[in-house]
């Protein structure tokens, strides 16, 4: 067994939200205590809805920002701090795909001339430019347009174009699709499958549609409220979901056939500054117990199929299961 | 897998590129003003008839052309016979060279204090900040009265201090254009690959900003033309022999009844240069960045 | 509403200490406090006392506290000209200042505001090119330049009004009509602006759309709200009173605090210039705070915004 290319683990990251001057402090936790490993080649899908830290935690592992609590490891050694010479160094090997390609580029500079800008700082040979254009299917006549007069998908191919200009190994892809039209969401979804064949790249693939991170994915975690609460194979967490959120997840999903059996949670969406006490999504779940309300439940292999699941429910812990009908 | 070229997709947003706009007449005099100026300022050593400081004892106060004066003088002359056509000349290069000298002053510390604060937060932004409140807790004139009573008043120091009128301005809009264009966008992508901070600023928060500070600058700098010449013409700016435009006017005070010229050809020029500024300034914001009102 | 103004009085007061410690700076830094404040002239023992006094051979943060307290005490120094108490002769000119910017304010308000209005409510009509060029011209004439022409004008062609000194009510004309022209267009040039993006707004048009007769969607909705922005620049004209009475008191050898100020920077009588900065100063941050404090009553988005912000 190699060691992961990617181990984080027990990250956590806090924000303090000051309400009115002399108001109490909140605390926030973008991010509670995730961990995970990503072995070369391999894609992690990450979803959630929004607000429940995926991105955070993105950052955390390229080493955008520096955890409060826990460690990243890449390839073996812990990660520089953010900022220093030797973060900016590893940069080379790990890049980032942003979710708003157009935000993400600098409006005054052709976009060749930003694929090339990563070559320029690692003093890469600079000739690559043309061909990375021709990896992500743009042609070599647009290196001299504006990120303006492209198309949405054409600026995020150029986005992908450039972080993939020094060969990392590491590809963190922040809901990179979720800004383009639908019609143009598939034809980067293949894009990204087909370079992540061609290059062995590892991938931490953030999303809220699950149907992407399925077509993506070798394992897929779910995260609610800053914690992961299930990890699996993609497709058998989307056929069989342990845990009450990712069920309701996966039931939203559009299928053609069989109307109904949508599951719709109860309960407003949570406040991450009010943490509900035990397991977060107990106030929404249809199956809570007693337990739920008091001990916040750990990601532990299911009796069974070994299915990491954070749920006292799943794990057949409660004295009285409650089985109210969802579907 | 390329896609069909979708030739000149509907632009997301709005083309850096500048609508093709005829300026109106106006501003067209204003900038051929602002012309007329610079060329004063860069050959004045050329055109000055007379230098500036000689006297002409025996055509003391004597009227410009067309009010009884001659050619020899054509706006007349002060009362120790310099030629004011001269005298003007001189005054239009220092006053102008000391607002594009006060202007560059306040926007490259304005643009590096937001920089700076933009890119430590923390306390350098607290203090940053502070340093705005300050600023804007003292008239300008006021503080810069008591800086010159304590510090005196050389050239340098005085250049310096009219640099700093306005310096939060351009602060304000380098901390606001950096910190937006840092977490989600294009600094903060640039950062992720592995840039190092004067790259980021320089190669490309700068040129992006560098719109927004030039209209700012163009604006502000009638503001230092009109300090300039007010200090000036209490007596406690630019010191004699030196002469600046507001100095002509506080020495031609003392004559206004006997021989008004000495003080209506700087006002004249003053008023048309502030207003040149001010009319170009306020083009070039429309044209180049609606959202700076 | 009260933690709101709380945090507006805390900030007003962390300004103007900041200002005294500037003051403090600029004192250490061109020299021995006590030659400067006590002037030239004086004996060296008086000196000497002022020098234990104020603690000058302790600490610098000491010396700081010192300064504080005798800020708060009144205690600025003496005049070098006269030996008189700095506090004193500042106090006693402002009566003049104040006798010609406060008519000069009412012309500002009365004259700018309502011409603003007027253009922004009839725009592009030749009234309001009209204002808007008087406006430029306003404040493109430095008011130096506008004094000497009008006393070019009235006093020495005309001879109706006096081109200096005090004394009559005639001798004011000229400088309150000065000051109060320039602040004027500045201000019609502001009002206009901010009555025309009210106007611009969704809900004029809504207004005006329900059958709201066009006068009372103008006095009921267009100038509370562009009103707001408004006093920000009134506020601003306040503070700055005496700061555009500089140049104006100088034209005119009217004798008020700015004229004061002018020559006790030319004669380096720096207690007299220390105490015109520390009064202005609280002048302006008082201004401010008015204007922060009417902000909250006027708007009411601003009084419940949280403070501080949450990082990332």
């Amino acid at each position: 067994m190699t060691a992961p290319l990617l181990a984080a683990e027990h990250l956590t990251r806090r924000y303090t939200l000051r309400r009115g001057v002399f108001g109490g402090a909140a605390e926030v936790r973008a991010v509670d205590g995730v961990s995970l490993a990503i072995r070369r080649g391999e894609t992690l899908g990450l979803v959630g809805e929004s607000g429940c830290g995926k991105s955070t935690t993105g950052r955390l592992v390229l080493g955008l920002e520096r955890p409060d609590a826990g460690a990243v490891r890449f390839d073996g050694a812990p990660m520089p701090a953010p900022g220093t010479p030797a973060w900016r160094k590893l940069r080379a090997r790990m890049q980032m795909v942003f979710q708003d390609p157009l935000g993400a580029l600098d409006r005054r500079l052709a976009i060749g001339a930003q694929i090339r800008e990563p070559l320029e700082i690692h003093q890469i040979d600079t000739a690559r430019v043309p061909e990375l254009l021709a990896a992500v299917g743009l042609r070599a006549d647009q290196a001299a347009r504006y990120p303006h007069e492209l198309s949405g998908g054409q600026r995020q191919r150029a986005v992908i174009a450039r972080a993939l200009a020094t060969e990392p190994d590491l590809l963190v892809c922040d809901e990179p699709i979720s800004a383009l039209d639908v019609s143009i969401q598939a034809q980067v979804m293949n894009l990204l499958a087909e370079l992540q064949e061609q290059r062995r790249l590892a991938m931490l693939f953030i999303s809220h549609d699950l149907r992407a991170v399925r077509q993506l994915s070798h394992r897929v975690a779910v995260m609610y409220l800053g914690r992961i609460v299930e990890e699996g194979d993609p497709d058998e967490v989307l056929s069989g979901p342990a845990h009450p959120y990712s069920r309701a997840l996966v039931s939203a999903i559009p299928r053609r056939g069989k109307p109904g059996g949508r599951i719709v949670l109860e309960g407003d969406p949570p406040n991450p500054a009010d943490r509900p006490p035990g397991c977060a999504f107990h106030p929404r779940c249809a199956q809570a117990v007693a337990r739920c309300r008091a001990d916040e439940p750990a990601l532990l292999p299911r009796r069974g199929d070994g299915r990491l699941v954070a749920c006292h429910v799943a794990h057949g812990e409660a004295e009285k299961p409650s089985v109210r009908a969802a579907a | 897998m390329p896609e069909a070229p979708l030739a000149a997709a509907a632009p997301v947003a709005a083309p850096p590129q500048t609508r093709q706009e005829r300026p109106s007449p106006l501003v067209l005099l204003g900038l051929c003003w602002v012309a007329l100026m610079l060329l004063v300022a860069v050959f004045g050593d050329f055109l000055q008839p007379f230098p500036y400081t000689q006297m002409d004892l025996r055509n003391r106060l004597s009227p410009p052309v067309g009010f009884g004066g001659t050619w020899l003088h054509p706006l007349g002359t002060d009362e120790l016979g310099r030629d004011v056509l001269s005298r003007l000349i001189a005054s239009v290069r220092t006053s102008l060279v000391i607002a594009f000298g006060a202007t560059v002053v306040g926007a490259v510390l304005g643009t590096t204090l937001g920089f700076l604060a933009a890119h430590f937060r923390g306390i350098v932004e607290q203090a940053v900040l502070a340093l705005v409140d300050f600023s804007a807790s003292i008239p300008f004139l006021i503080l810069a009265l008591a800086v010159l009573a304590f510090f005196g008043n050389s050239m340098g120091l005085f250049v310096l201090l009219l640099g700093l009128h306005a310096w939060e301005r351009y602060a304000r809009i380098a901390r606001g254009l950096a910190i937006s264009a840092s977490a989600q966008g294009y600094a903060g992508a640039v950062r992720q690959l592995g840039a190092s901070p004067w790259r980021v600023y320089g190669r490309h928060i700068l040129p992006n900003i560098a719109s927004t500070l030039i209209v700012s600058m163009t604006l502000a700098f009638p503001e230092v033309i009109l300090l300039e010449s007010g200090l000036s013409f209490l007596g406690l700016g630019v010191q004699p022999p030196d002469t600046s435009l507001g100095n002509m006017v506080g020495y031609g005070r003392e004559y206004l009844t006997r021989a008004p010229w000495i003080l209506l050809a700087p006002a004249c020029v003053i008023v048309l240069t502030t207003l040149s500024v001010s009319l170009i300034g306020d083009w070039l914001r429309d044209r180049l960045d609606p959202t700076l009102r | 509403m009260l933690r709101f103004a709380a945090s507006r009085l805390a900030r007003a007061a962390l300004t103007l200490a900041m200002v005294v410690t500037f003051a403090f700076l600029v004192l250490i830094a061109s020299g021995d406090p006590a030659d400067i404040i006590m002037g030239s002239d004086a004996p060296p023992e008086a000196v000497e006392a002022f020098r234990q006094a104020w603690g000058l051979d302790r600490p610098i943060w000491e010396q700081w506290l010192g300064y504080f307290g005798a800020v708060l005490t009144g205690d600025l120094g003496r005049s070098m000209r006269d030996g008189r108490p700095a506090l004193d002769l500042v106090l006693e000119r402002v009566p003049q200042t104040l006798a010609i910017t406060l008519p000069a304010l009412a012309i500002k308000l009365g004259l700018g505001i309502p011409a603003g209005v007027y253009a922004a409510l009839h725009r592009n009509s030749f009234a309001d090119r009209a204002v808007m060029a008087l406006a430029v011209a306003g404040f493109t004439i430095p008011s130096f330049v506008l004094g000497l022409l009008l006393v070019l004008v009235f006093a020495v062609q005309l001879g109706w009004l006096p081109s200096g000194g005090d004394g009559t009510w005639r001798h004011a004309v000229l400088p309150v009509v000065t000051l109060g022209i320039g602040g004027a267009a500045v201000l019609a040039r502001f009002t206009r602006s901010a009555m025309l993006e009210v106007l611009g707004q969704p809900y004029i048009r809504t207004a005006s759309a329900k059958g709201v007769p066009w006068r009372l969607v103008v006095s009921r909705h267009a100038l509370p709200n562009a009103a707001i922005p408004t006093v920000t620049i009134v506020g601003f004209m306040v503070g700055t009173l005496i700061a555009g009475a500089v140049v104006v008191e100088s034209v005119f050898s009217w004798p008020g605090v700015g004229r004061l100020l002018v020559t006790a920077v030319a004669n380096r009588d720096l207690a007299v210039v220390q105490c015109v900065l520390l009064l202005v100063a609280a002048t302006m941050v008082m201004a401010n705070l008015v204007v922060d404090l009417l902000y909250g009553l006027l708007d009411p988005r601003l009084r419940g915004a949280p403070r501080g912000a949450a990082g990332g």
